[in-house]
């Protein structure tokens, strides 16, 4: 290269910019979040184990002259998931690098945790297992009666009344009521009775009738009681369908897969973020009430998270363009009773005036 | 009735405030330093890198390890300077894993430098590829240096070396620049 070639060449990289827009910084902010999160629970459940190894080597110790028995040894539980996490999801990160995301009112615990088996009960809500892929243990999740066995894969099991629904988003996942097995692939879902009662005709609507596209060639027969739903797109096809539509300026479109986000998988932790860049989506279509909307339920969804303050604020300008006074004074008071030194408490005091 | 909305501009707290409420647990004040500073980290990174793949995952490492070592900042004004530090570091272990893939003889391919002007897109494509055959440690230096107009003194600070190593790295890199530039 020349000197003024090369000149020229670092002019040009010194001014270069990577194509950083607000929907990526929010997405790597919300991964920020989430990383800080899952260490934290790594800590507690580190601490957890030294604690439960503490008490392991003190029982030994008392109790040498009876240390075998033939019996079975009982369950262990070596982490437990809050029982009401926090509105934004909260996580569970297993020794194994697993981690389970639990949406408000989940319940997981910790059955079994050991190198060849992970066994975990869900008694309530819906929770989203990232498992770390293994082919050396065992990974079961137990809801009532019904059990699902993985291998590595990334699925959401949700409590629906007396049913389970399964949806597998990478990977492969067994699902065995006890008397019958049928195994679901990426993008399948499919719902299964979870107690031994029959549901009754208020709680469940009846199965379908037609023939069960999950049950396979091999001649593996469907899960009694089982129905098949339609398959949703999964949170990566829809987010990357919204960036495409964004970046091609079809904001209508883009609309569309962020509401999809929010509607289908309303207990996905990248709700909260996808709520907000649909805020700004419906801003950019001059379309200021449902912009305030998607902003509101945003702050609703994680009060106390780092989109909150922004999303707050948002909804209460965007309320006023919308030409609501009364619904964005309200929301510029809630602004400056949660941020009284807010980023945005200045003009929030100008609408709440 | 329709309001008018009065435009005000927001007042911004600086960074030591910033720093400060985040020590003491404010998750709002870490996010408001995280939007403040997110672009120019991805920035730095990516113009050392060279390429736009693995800018979300050095920002995100940054932003984690500066959540963890906020308490050992020693000058919260000077706290775009840390974070870039911690991005350099960053960025270092990056390209030294890079050569240690190409050592064992695995192309990463095509990292996608694509954010450069279409009429520059050549010239720089060409400087990169000569710098993926320097060594990080004379890499970074250079590119902060040369690219990012840093001063040495800084250059020094960023990667954590003495002043004099600083400049003989850079010296050493500039050198090796214009050799392969010339097919040496």
């Amino acid at each position: 290269m020349a000197p003024d070639e090369n000149d020229k060449t670092r002019k040009a990289l010194g001014s270069a910019q990577p194509p950083w827009d607000e929907l990526r910084e929010q997405r790597v902010l919300v991964r920020v979040v989430e990383a800080q999160r899952r260490d934290a629970v790594r800590r507690r459940v580190a601490g957890g184990l030294a604690a439960v190894g503490a008490v392991v080597v003190v029982g030994a110790l008392g109790l040498t002259a009876s240390l075998w028995s033939p019996a079975e040894p009982p369950a262990r539980i070596v982490g437990t998931a809050p029982r009401r996490p926090a509105a934004s999801g909260s996580s569970l990160a297993l020794a194994d690098g697993s981690e389970a995301i639990l949406s408000a009112g989940a319940s997981v615990q910790v059955r079994e945790q050991s190198e060849d088996r992970v066994a975990l009960d869900q008694s309530a809500g819906e929770v989203l297992y990232d498992v770390r892929p293994n082919r050396a243990r065992s990974f079961v999740v137990r809801l009532g009666k019904v059990e699902v066995l993985v291998v590595g894969t990334r699925f959401r099991l949700a409590w629906a009344g007396e049913w389970v629904r399964v949806h597998v988003e990478h990977g492969r996942v067994r699902v065995d009521d006890g008397a019958r097995r049928v195994e679901l692939t990426a993008g399948e879902e499919m719902r299964v009775l979870a107690t031994s009662e029959g549901p009754s005709a208020a709680q469940t609507r009846a199965p379908d009738p037609s023939p069960d596209p999950l049950e396979d060639a091999t001649g593996e027969a469907s899960l009694p009681r089982v129905r098949s739903v339609p398959s949703v797109p999964s949170v990566e096809s829809l987010l990357a369908s919204a960036d495409a539509a964004r970046g091609a300026g079809r904001l209508a479109e883009a609309a569309n897969a962020l509401g999809r986000i929010a509607t289908f998988h309303a207990g996905d932790p990248r709700v909260t973020s996808a709520l907000f860049t649909l805020g700004r989506v419906e801003r950019s279509r001059g379309r200021s009430a449902a912009a305030a909307a998607a902003f509101e339920r945003c702050w609703r969804r994680s009060p106390r998270g780092p989109l909150a303050e922004d999303a707050i604020a948002e909804a209460a300008t965007s309320w006023a363009f919308a030409g609501d006074a009364a619904k964005a004074r309200s929301i510029s008071a809630r602004y400056l009773e949660s941020f009284p030194r807010g980023t945005h408490a200045a003009r929030m005091r100008a609408l709440s005036d | 009735m329709r309001r008018q909305v009065r435009a005000v501009s927001p007042v911004a707290e600086d960074d030591v405030t910033l720093v400060e409420r985040a020590m003491r647990g404010d998750d709002q004040a870490f996010a408001a330093i995280y939007r403040r500073h997110a672009r120019y980290v991805a920035g730095v990174a990516y113009r050392i890198l060279g390429a736009d793949s693995e800018v979300d995952d050095v920002v995100q490492e940054t932003f984690v390890d500066a959540a963890k070592g906020l308490r050992r900042i020693e000058d919260p004004r000077k706290l775009r300077g840390w974070l870039a530090a911690i991005a350099v570091r960053r960025v270092h272990r990056r390209l030294a894993r890079r050569a240690r893939l190409r050592w064992l003889g695995i192309e990463l391919g095509w990292l996608g430098r694509s954010s450069s002007e279409p009429k520059d897109r050549e010239r720089v494509d060409a400087l990169y590829e000569i710098l993926d055959r320097i060594s990080a440690k004379y890499r970074v230096p250079w590119v902060l240096s040369e690219i990012e107009g840093e001063t040495l003194p800084e250059v020094a600070r960023l990667c954590g070396v003495s002043l004099a190593t600083a400049k003989r790295r850079v010296a050493y890199a500039e050198e090796r620049i214009r050799r392969l530039s010339h097919g040496a």
